[in-house]
């Protein structure tokens, strides 16, 4: 009777593992049905725009060295002083195979703007190294430099799911 | 603790130390919290705030480790120790990519450059040279402390290899003319050409340099006599936060030209012209060097009296800031370009100036690894970016 | 949460000693257990509740092996343990070694798959290890399960040793937390280990390893054969420096809270041989292997084919604990081979040889198998081998290496004293004799051992436990 018990423990056990992994799994590889610009939206409400301006593709270009013809959606805000380095990019993958080449592009940006400011400008870095954040969720990937970054990330993350 | 035992039990270690790590601990509640380290020459982790996201993702500890670690008492302190340990016990010579070398001399270890982006910028730069064939094109990449004062490097370091990189680069530019100043600054290796704790060149290395490029730009260095003054005498730069090496403090010296030579700089992310190419007020931050031209802005215009019909475009980095003190007298007006921080195109600014002359001064580590000059170079501009 | 971190060492180890004495007896574990649930959420709160599932799972499971040894259905039992350890692999498998898995399939069919597997809990490979530790022993009758489930919990949680070992076995450990006493003598004990570990891995080996990093960031193209030993000196050293230095401060916060685990390195590049190196060299992960893999295998006591056999299955899992790579597999043949060699071939031979001669072979074969272990993939090793044997680099010597030489040889040098047991006999000898004069010096010297692991876990920019991804 005893080992009856048990054994209910421990395939109740197994089972609330298995939902977990499941859940965790369908959550983040599910492609997002929500409207890019909603989600740009979102996140430039909970970003500090202030020190950003849109940017023309031809500076995507630059700044990135991707095309964003490539994707189904790209946007990106960039300071309206040089001296600054804010920035925000909302991208709707065109499919999922995009996100490693994005993830690269994004990564040589940050590391070429580090570079760039390192040991002249302390402010910058600070916004460089501790609020930059790079998150890629349901065919969308997002990246950040502002000092609202980790609320920015938040917002990204709940308007992709729908929350 | 417990005294009731035969032979009282020795707690001497465990009180010792939970006495030091509380005293630490009190002392790091009742020392105010700081923004910024000038030491370390970074901004200093402040107490995180709590969220949900940041607790249920982990982000929240790793942010009070940081904050900790950042505001622990004597911070400086407990720096110092390490790098005494690593570099005088362990006799390391190398210390987060800055070399420990002779005499308080820290040189940066210069990065490996990348060819691809080399042969990019050769070609950038002589589409730019075959486009306005008008102009007088010049080119200067400076070569690092660690290729001219080779006899102050730590034992056994490595040849940085910049000679041969400079002579690759000359032969793949067509139409400019490349000086190469190595031997010139070579042959004064002695002096103090480079700051000991800063990766800038000093004053006398810009003018060792200023007397070898003279002739490709047209003028006679001669022809100007300048007074030497030195402003400060405790300057220690990014080398010294970079390694933690903090024993030695650099003198700046600053070269003015004699005789009267009123001029006007205007800074692009400024607001109004200012009279001196020097901003007194960074002798007194940690940050010295930006008393040339104020640090780093994308465009700078120097308007002087020299009356010579001359006008140079300078597309350079932060070397060149100290450099323009020796140029004043021989042109009309100077436009000084920093394409790191510049979005400007070429076009936009050679449409806008007559300009007469078109110099590169870069230092050889910032060159090679450099991606923003290609850009700058081969960009057409945007329209949405013209005011 | 780091061991090496402010937080850790500043507020949270000594608030948790203060607390600890305050508490009676039996609420301890409670506090123990409390303790470490805050330690896991602090670093990685969504591990929780997997970790949790993980001790509900074992618990009943330890509980029902445990009703079915005393009953005697022994089939049954037999079904139980096999499903307990299975589901504890499974859990294994899925979080570290499912996207190698299928990598390499799909190597072999020439096609990409695409999953995501979310990232693996804190200390999944210690802490499924003690898990099946557990069900084997109950299993076995070597000690009856925990009835308690927060003691159970505790078990498989302590903060001391969830992130990065030492696997301490069932049965060792099952009394200790029925019933274990905290004294002067142990605290006393216990913070003079966890101090040397601490300064082992901050000082000595995050110094070696910024050695190696810059090595190891050398282009392999023009690497001489004496940066490449060099490179793979640091390492070695480095590695043995933080493991067993993260093990003395595991086995020292033990001893603070009446713990008395046993040791996990004993001095291992002293070894006179292979098999003595994997007696001395992380002796809890080897003991496991033999315990629970290799004996119920058969262990020694059968015919010559299936020790092979035997031993083989042993240490292709070996390798592949510390990763999901192939390196790990081969760095397992490598040893399995040295092993088999000392084993049946070259046995009579090895005895005539002088052992100093076998202690620096031993120590030169260990450091050989290292570079396996550190390269990203095989081809990476197989030419770092070349270049220790100077083909293929820019010979033998090279400014480079000298410029290694002459940065590390002290650090180096010191760390190879270090790592024979002449410091350890040296301070038992002092610790013996019992003066007022030989305990100020003592209590001087790890007042020192404090301030300089304070210097360097503030100055350097907190590098995680290298075994903790494992």
């Amino acid at each position: 009777m005893k080992a009856f018990f048990y054994e209910i423990g421990r395939w109740a056990a197994v089972a609330a593992v298995i939902f977990i992994i499941a859940t965790a799994a369908g959550g983040s590889s599910a492609v997002s049905s929500a409207n890019p610009q909603d989600v740009l939206e979102a996140v430039c409400q909970s970003a500090d725009m202030t020190n950003m301006q849109p940017a023309p593709n031809q500076t995507v270009k630059r700044f990135y060295g991707i095309d964003p013809s490539e994707y189904e959606f790209c946007a990106l805000y960039y300071p309206k002083t040089n001296m600054d380095v804010d920035e925000l990019l909302l991208v709707r993958l065109t499919d999922s195979s995009q996100e490693q080449s994005l993830r690269e592009a994004v990564q040589s940006r940050l590391d070429a703007q580090k570079n760039v400011f390192e040991s002249y400008g302390v402010g910058q870095m600070e916004l460089l190294t501790n609020h930059s954040a790079y998150r890629s969720d349901s065919g969308f990937a997002f990246f950040i430099i502002n000092q609202n970054a980790d609320k920015a990330q938040a917002a990204f993350t709940d308007a992709v799911r729908g929350k | 603790m417990k005294q009731n035992q035969k032979k009282p039990p020795k707690l001497w270690i465990t009180c010792l130390l939970l006495c030091m790590v509380i005293c630490f601990d009190v002392i790091a509640i009742f020392t105010p919290d700081r923004k910024f380290s000038e030491t370390e020459n970074r901004m200093l982790a402040a107490f995180p705030s709590f969220s949900a996201q940041g607790l249920s993702d982990g982000s929240t500890g790793e942010n009070v480790e940081k904050y900790l670690s950042d505001q622990f008492a004597f911070r400086d302190v407990w720096a110092g120790i390490s790098f005494f340990t690593r570099s005088k016990l362990m006799g390391q010579n190398e210390m987060n990519g800055v070399y420990l070398g002779k005499d308080d001399y820290l040189m940066l270890v210069p990065s490996e450059p990348q060819p691809d982006s080399v042969q990019q910028k050769a070609d950038a730069i002589n589409a730019v040279t075959e486009k306005y064939g008008n102009i007088n094109h010049c080119i200067a990449v400076i070569p690092n402390a660690v290729t001219v004062m080779t006899s102050k490097l730590p034992d056994y370091a490595p040849d940085a290899n910049q000679t041969k990189q400079l002579t690759a680069l000359s032969k793949k530019l067509k139409g400019i003319s490349f000086c190469d100043v190595t031997k010139a600054m070579r042959s004064k290796r002695y002096e103090a050409l480079f700051y000991h704790t800063d990766h800038h060149w000093t004053s006398l290395g810009a003018y060792t340099a200023f007397r070898s490029i003279a002739p490709s730009l047209g003028i006679d260095p001669d022809s100007v006599e300048f007074d030497v003054y030195t402003v400060s005498d405790s300057f220690q730069g990014t080398l010294a936060s970079k390694s933690g090496s903090h024993g030695y403090y650099d003198t700046m010296e600053i070269y003015v030209p004699k005789g009267d030579h009123p001029l006007s700089v205007k800074y692009s992310d400024g607001d109004e012209a200012k009279g001196t190419l020097y901003q007194k007020e960074f002798l007194d931050t940690k940050d010295k060097y930006a008393l040339f031209l104020g640090g780093n802005h994308p465009t700078v215009t120097v308007t002087t009296t020299a009356d010579t019909n001359r006008t140079l475009m300078l597309i350079k980095d932060s070397y060149a800031n100290c450099f323009v003190q020796f140029l004043t007298p021989y042109f009309d007006q100077i436009i000084i370009i920093d394409p790191r921080y510049c979005y400007d195109t070429v076009d936009m600014v050679l449409n806008e100036y007559e300009v007469t002359d078109l110099l590169y001064l870069y230092n050889a580590d910032t060159f090679m690894s450099d991606t923003s000059l290609a850009d700058f170079l081969t960009f057409s501009s945007p329209q949405e970016n013209e005011e | 949460m780091s061991l090496t971190g402010v937080f850790f060492v500043f507020l949270f180890l000594p608030a948790v000693i203060i607390l600890y004495r305050l508490t009676p007896d039996r609420f301890r574990n409670l506090l123990l257990l409390a303790l470490s649930v805050f330690f896991i959420a602090w670093g990685s709160p969504a591990d929780i509740l997997l970790i949790a599932l993980s001790i509900v799972f074992n618990y009943f499971t330890a509980l029902e092996l445990d009703e079915l040894r005393r009953s005697q259905n022994d089939a049954f039992k037999k079904v139980v343990l096999t499903t307990g350890v299975a589901a504890n692999v499974a859990l294994l498998i899925f979080y570290k070694y499912f996207l190698f898995f299928m990598n390499s399939i799909g190597g072999v069919l020439g096609t990409e798959f695409h999953f995501t597997v979310p990232p693996a809990p804190i200390g999944i490979s210690f802490f499924t290890f003690s898990a099946i530790s557990c069900l084997c022993d109950v299993s076995k009758g070597d000690e009856p399960a925990l009835r308690n489930p927060l003691d159970f919990a505790l078990y498989i949680s302590f903060f001391a040793k969830i992130t990065s070992g030492p696997i301490v076995k069932f049965r060792e450990m099952a009394g200790q937390i029925r019933q274990r006493s905290m004294t002067a003598e142990s605290v006393e004990a216990g913070l003079k280990l966890f101090l040397i570990g601490l300064s082992k891995k901050l000082i000595i080996a995050g110094s070696l390893g910024k050695l190696f990093n810059a090595v190891r960031a050398e282009q392999l193209v023009s690497m001489s054969a004496l940066t490449a030993w060099l490179g793979a000196l640091f390492y070695s050293l480095m590695l043995y420096y933080d493991f067993s230095g993260y093990s003395d401060m595991a086995i020292g916060l033990g001893r603070i809270f009446g713990f008395d685990f046993a040791k996990n390195f004993d001095h291992p590049y002293t070894s006179v041989s292979m098999t003595d190196f994997w007696r001395r060299w992380h002796i809890s992960l080897g003991a496991w292997f033999r315990d629970y893999v290799y004996i119920p295998l058969g262990g020694s006591r059968v015919s010559k084919g299936r020790i092979i056999f035997n031993l083989s299955a042993v240490w292709v899992l070996t390798g592949l604990w510390h990763g999901a790579n192939w390196t790990f597999v081969v760095w397992g043949l490598y040893h399995l081979a040295l092993l088999l060699l000392e084993k049946f071939a070259f046995k009579n031979l090895l005895k005539k040889i002088p052992a100093l001669c076998r202690g620096v072979m031993t120590f030169l074969l260990a450091v050989i198998g290292w570079t396996i272990f550190f390269s990203d993939n095989i081809a990476y090793a197989g030419r770092y081998l070349l270049r220790m044997i100077g083909i293929g680099g820019s010979g033998l010597a090279d400014r480079t290496g000298l410029f290694y030489l002459s940065g590390g040889g002290i650090l180096l040098a010191a760390a190879l004293f270090g790592a024979t047991p002449l410091l350890a006999k040296l301070g038992n000898k002092i610790g013996e004799k019992d003066n007022t004069l030989v305990q100020i010096c003592t209590t001087v010297f790890f007042a020192l051992l404090l301030l300089g692991s304070t210097a360097f876990m503030i100055s350097d920019t907190v590098s995680s436990f290298l075994y903790a991804q494992f």
